[in-house]
Parts: C-alpha cells; structure tokens; sequence
C-alpha cells in the first residue's frame, strides 16, 4: 500500500465533499434518531399495527423533532391502531418522570392517543403525563458498552421504573415495545453477561445493537420488527423473505442489494464487520 | 510518527468527524503491539503507520456508510406516504440533490479505496488480518 498516496487521496475527496461531510459533522446522531423513529413504526407494522403518519400541517415531510426544543405540533407524529389498541409515536417529547414531577426528554415515546396536542396554543405544550407513557426508545452512536447500559436502566428507573420490577403484571400486552436501546455500534467485550444478568433479574427492555443493520434487515420486507431477536436471526429471516419473494417471480425494485450487501451469505458477513469500526477495542 | 498519514488528510475533516477519526486510529494505535502479536508480524513503524492510516480509513468509511443507509432505509420504510424526510434545515427524499450528496459521498469514498487498491472488504477484516496483509504487500 502507498500510504501516502492513499492519505492524498482521501484528503482530497475531503476537500470535494466538505458539504456532505458537515452535514454528517452535525446531524450524525439525528439521523440514528430519525432512524430509530421510523424503527419503531416498522415494529408496530410488524406486529400487526395499521400506522398513519401525520405530518405538520401543510406538509407531506416527515418532520423528526431532533432536539428538546419546539412544539410537537410542529413535528411528524404517527398514530398506530390495531383493534382497539391505539398509541401515538412521537419523538424527542417530553415526559413526566415516573418518581417525581422532574421532565425528561425521550427520543421516541409511545403514548397513549390524543394526549399530546396537534395543535398549538399560546403556551408551550406540556410534558406528557407519566400515566399516558406506555414506552420509549433511547439513541445512541455508540458501541454498547457496560456504562453505556446502566446509563440507560438509569433512565428506565427514573422514567418507567415498572419495567424493572419483577412483577408479572407490567408485561406490555398489545406487542407493544419494551423501552429500548438503540445503538449503531455492536456490544462491547463482557455486556452480554450484563445483558444476561439483566434477563435474570426480570428487567423489561431490550438492546438493539448494529442498528442501522437492523433498520437495512427490515427494509429488505418480510415485515419485520428491527428490534426482534439476534443480528444473525434477523438477517436470516430478511433473506427468507426475499428468498421467497425471488421464487415467487416478484422483481427487486431496487439496487439494495448490491449496495446494502445484507442478502448472501458473504455479504452478511460484510454487514455484520461493519460496526467493528466503531468499536473501542479494535480487534 | 504513527499518525502521519491520518493527520494529513484529518485536518480536512469538520471538527467532530475528525474527533472521532483521529480517535479511533488512536485507540488502533495503542492496541497495534497486541494485534502483531496475534498476526505474528513484526511491527515495524511503517506498518504500524499504515494499520494506523487503513483504522481511520474504515472508520471515515463506516460513518459515511451508516448515515447513508440508515437515511435511504428510512425513507423506503416511511414509503409513499411522506415526499421526503427532514433532518434539521435538510429535507431528503430519494433523488434529490441533497440526497444524491449523500449517497455520492459514499460512493466516491468506494471509488477512491479501489483507486488505492483499498477495497471495503479488505477494511473491514479483523485488524490481524489486516495487518499480515499489509506485510505480505511489502514483501
């Protein structure tokens, strides 16, 4: 390899894309927000749900509320509905904690309908009472790391500490999702003995790894929840469904699968070494 | 001297990607004893420096890949119901300039690695691996 060849080089593409590269300077977490907004709506798909986006008035935008600012009217929300099941999803709102009248703000809340306002007023809306959150998911472009996940079951015991009891009773019916962590990066070193300490001690939530992988397995059809089971599983029953779909005679409408890579074997392999680069410990 | 092929092109990079560039070729660099010694190559300072160079690489690469898909995949699940997506003072819908940068700029980065003789295969191989390949090449 010419190293200093390859230095130039990259240099230079630096130079010719410095538009692209400050916008992901800028809004690399937002698009894992965005990202895990729309992974939320393709859970509630997969699980049965009928889902409406319902946009700003006057838009067909997708409007994702990026910060703790602004009225969520301003913003996309949608309402999903399965028989008389109906809850709305709505990102970054804020929430009554569920110990005391503090106010956090949660990247993607599932709420019950109609509690949030679709309209503006005169004065700035409210947080969303504690009683009305059914769940939430956390973003973050991180490896999961040990700190990382008591970070987050910190937020779990201040905003829906039920889910961290051992009662049977706060199971989520409804295919509702459990508050969820979601990270572009994979699992770090020993997080899965914590993952497994957490499922013996009854904890209600889930991790969701390799996300944007998750978020490409889902796109690929079959209809699936990103958040369902392992990395290899959802890989694997993505490349059923379009197995299927191949033999069915249906034509690929797109170039996804050269590009994404997450169909042969090989490519999944590619896929899931992608995030390593993110990884703390490099090898 | 590790990371003077990574600081020549690094200092074109905004602020927080060259944080998080430069800090991951760092955290490459420190564990690059441990990596020889599992590649059983010896580490000379010039290999050190390109395993150092092809860790930034990847990381610039996974960054511009994971925005990308992360954004074409949302906006095919969102599907026809929305004209675009909005991401700050942004809106991208497929086809549109804003959305083409994007998904040139990582094509472009592809482009550049082949030019180099860098595939996104190679990059992104155990850095064991990495190592005895960038060792074999001086051979």
């Amino acid at each position: 390899m010419d190293a200093d060849s390859v230095s130039r080089a990259i240099q230079q593409f630096a130079r010719e894309h410095r538009t692209a590269l400050d916008f992901l300077n800028a809004r690399q977490p937002q698009l894992l927000e965005m990202g895990a907004m729309v992974g939320v709506v393709q859970h509630y798909r997969a699980s049965g749900y009928s889902t409406s986006i319902r946009n700003p008035v006057g838009t067909q935008i997708f409007r994702v509320k990026l910060s703790t600012q602004g009225h969520p009217a301003d913003y996309s929300h949608v309402v999903c509905e399965r028989g008389t099941s109906i809850c709305e999803l709505h990102s970054n709102l804020s929430v009554i904690g569920g110990r005391d009248a503090g106010v956090y703000c949660v990247d993607v809340a599932i709420v019950n309908a109609g509690v949030v306002p679709h309209k503006k007023g005169k004065k700035a809306a409210p947080p969303t009472p504690n009683s009305d959150l059914i769940s939430f998911v956390e973003a973050k472009k991180l490896v999961i790391y040990p700190m990382l996940l008591a970070q987050f079951v910190g937020i779990v015991h201040e905003v829906a500490p039920k889910f961290l009891k051992r009662d049977r009773k706060y199971e989520l019916g409804d295919g509702h999702l459990h508050p969820s962590l979601v990270a572009l990066g994979r699992l770090g070193t020993n997080t899965q003995d914590i993952l497994k300490s957490f499922k013996r001690r009854k904890y209600k939530i889930s991790i969701a790894e390799h996300f944007d992988i998750r978020l490409s397995a889902a796109a690929r059809g079959g209809n699936l929840s990103p958040f369902a089971g392992t990395i290899s599983e959802l890989l694997q029953r993505s490349a059923e469904a379009k197995s299927l779909r191949d033999d069915s005679g249906l034509a690929i409408d797109d170039d996804t699968d050269e590009l994404s890579g997450i169909v042969t074997t090989t490519a999944m392999e590619a896929a899931l070494n992608r995030e390593i680069s993110d990884d703390e410990i490099p090898f | 001297m590790s990371l003077r092929y990574v600081n020549a092109f690094a200092r074109e990079l905004p602020y927080a990607l060259r944080e998080q560039v430069v800090g991951y070729a760092r955290s490459v660099e420190l564990a690059s004893h441990d990596i020889s010694k599992e590649a059983e190559v010896e580490l000379t300072d010039e290999l050190r420096d390109q395993l150092v160079l092809v860790a930034a690489v990847r990381k610039l690469h996974a960054i511009c890949s994971t925005s990308y898909w992360l954004l074409y995949n949302s906006t095919r699940l969102l599907g026809d119901e929305v004209s675009g997506v909005r991401v700050g003072n942004t809106t991208f819908s497929p086809g549109n300039a804003d959305f083409d940068q994007l998904s040139r700029l990582l094509g472009d980065l592809e482009i550049v690695l082949r030019d180099q003789g860098l595939t996104v295969e190679m990059i992104r191989q155990p850095y064991p691996e990495i190592l005895g390949l960038l060792a074999d090449g001086r051979r």
